[in-house]
């Protein structure tokens, strides 16, 4: 019997692979964006809503992490291109599982890829999967005590959307506290309350989404001469 | 909780090293990882039988040491039985 020693880290290769893919969409000049929340806060539902903002605008194409395609077929009703990206049961997205799914896509003709990671509020934040921004939604439900809860995923977040907002009135949220929560860890990040079952607020998270996009696009046209 | 997508990161790493030292049989695997990470030994071994099964790797056991961080996670050495036997 022998010893033999290796000592190497683990994640090195996932988050590889991770970088891999975020070239492949640069080579594309595609923006991406890795929608996280918990079961229930409405991911699908700000997908769908947004898709319907940006359809005659933007190429959109959808990837859902999930295990069946209960929501994939809710995003292929309104004719987008949409693919599964089968989690096998796990609890969250990695970068080898986006590898398989975008081998189904025809990047050619997308501008901006939405994916839906599993519905998780710890797993998805430790695992990065090329994607150029990190939109966390949470929801007035779930209740305003979150973001002090997982600040995990919170820290990582380039925006929080703060879905279900039609609910406001009905429940013992406290914005203030809310937006204290995820102010400690980010002092600057916008915060947008919405209902994807309204269209309250969604003027603005689409102008941030669209003003994202063009930045992405910009940045290759920078003359560097 | 994200002990399948560990193992199977785990299974690349020992199988690169296992042909490296024409390992017959792998025996042990020791890990070291963050007591952070979340990562649990009985479940990362029930992964870990799935993906060693029908290969050199079968029967082997995962041994994962904790230390007190968030993120460390690392392969740190395997025990083996070698082409001329032990
Ligand atoms: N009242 C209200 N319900 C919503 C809103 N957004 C989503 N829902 C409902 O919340 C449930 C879960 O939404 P879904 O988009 O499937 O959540 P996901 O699991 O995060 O993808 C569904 O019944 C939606 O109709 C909203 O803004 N307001
Ligand atoms: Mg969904």
């Amino acid at each position: 019997m022998k010893q033999f020693v290796i000592n190497q880290p683990i994640l090195d290769e996932l988050t590889k692979k991770g970088i891999a893919i975020r070239q492949v969409f640069d080579a594309h000049k595609i923006f991406s964006v890795n929608i996280m929340a918990s079961p229930g806060a409405g991911k699908t539902s700000v997908i769908l809503r947004t898709i319907e903002s940006f359809k005659n605008i933007y190429n959109i194409a959808v990837i859902e992490g999930d295990v069946i395609e209960l929501d994939v077929e809710r995003v292929r009703n309104l004719g987008v291109p949409v693919v599964l990206a089968h989690t096998g049961g796990s609890c969250h997205l990695d970068s080898i599982m986006m590898e398989q799914a975008l081998k189904q896509l025809n990047l050619e003709d997308i501008d901006i890829i939405i994916v839906e990671n599993v519905g998780n509020l710890i797993c998805p934040a430790n695992f990065y999967l090329g994607t150029h921004r990190n939109i966390v939604i949470a929801s007035v439900p779930e209740g305003d005590d979150k973001p002090c809860k997982y600040p995990g995923m919170f820290k990582g977040a380039d925006i929080v959307l703060l879905n279900k907002c039609d609910y406001l009135d009905h429940e013992a949220f406290e914005l203030e506290y809310f937006e204290k929560g995820i102010r400690q860890l980010q002092e600057n990040i916008r915060i947008l309350p919405l209902s994807a079952k309204t269209g309250e607020g969604f003027d603005k998270w689409i102008a941030w989404l669209t003003n994202s996009y063009d930045r992405y696009i910009k940045s290759f046209t920078i003359d560097t001469s | 909780m994200h002990e399948l997508t560990y193992a199977r990161e785990v299974y690349k790493i020992v199988h690169k090293y296992a042909k490296y030292c024409k390992a017959n049989r792998v025996i042990a695997i020791y890990l070291v990882a963050g007591t952070g990470t979340g990562i649990e030994q009985a479940s990362f071994q029930f992964y870990w039988e799935k993906l060693a099964k029908g290969t050199p790797f079968e029967g082997s056991h995962i041994e994962i040491d904790y230390i007190n961080d968030d993120t460390t996670l690392l392969v740190d050495r395997m025990r083996i039985e070698d082409k001329g036997g032990s």
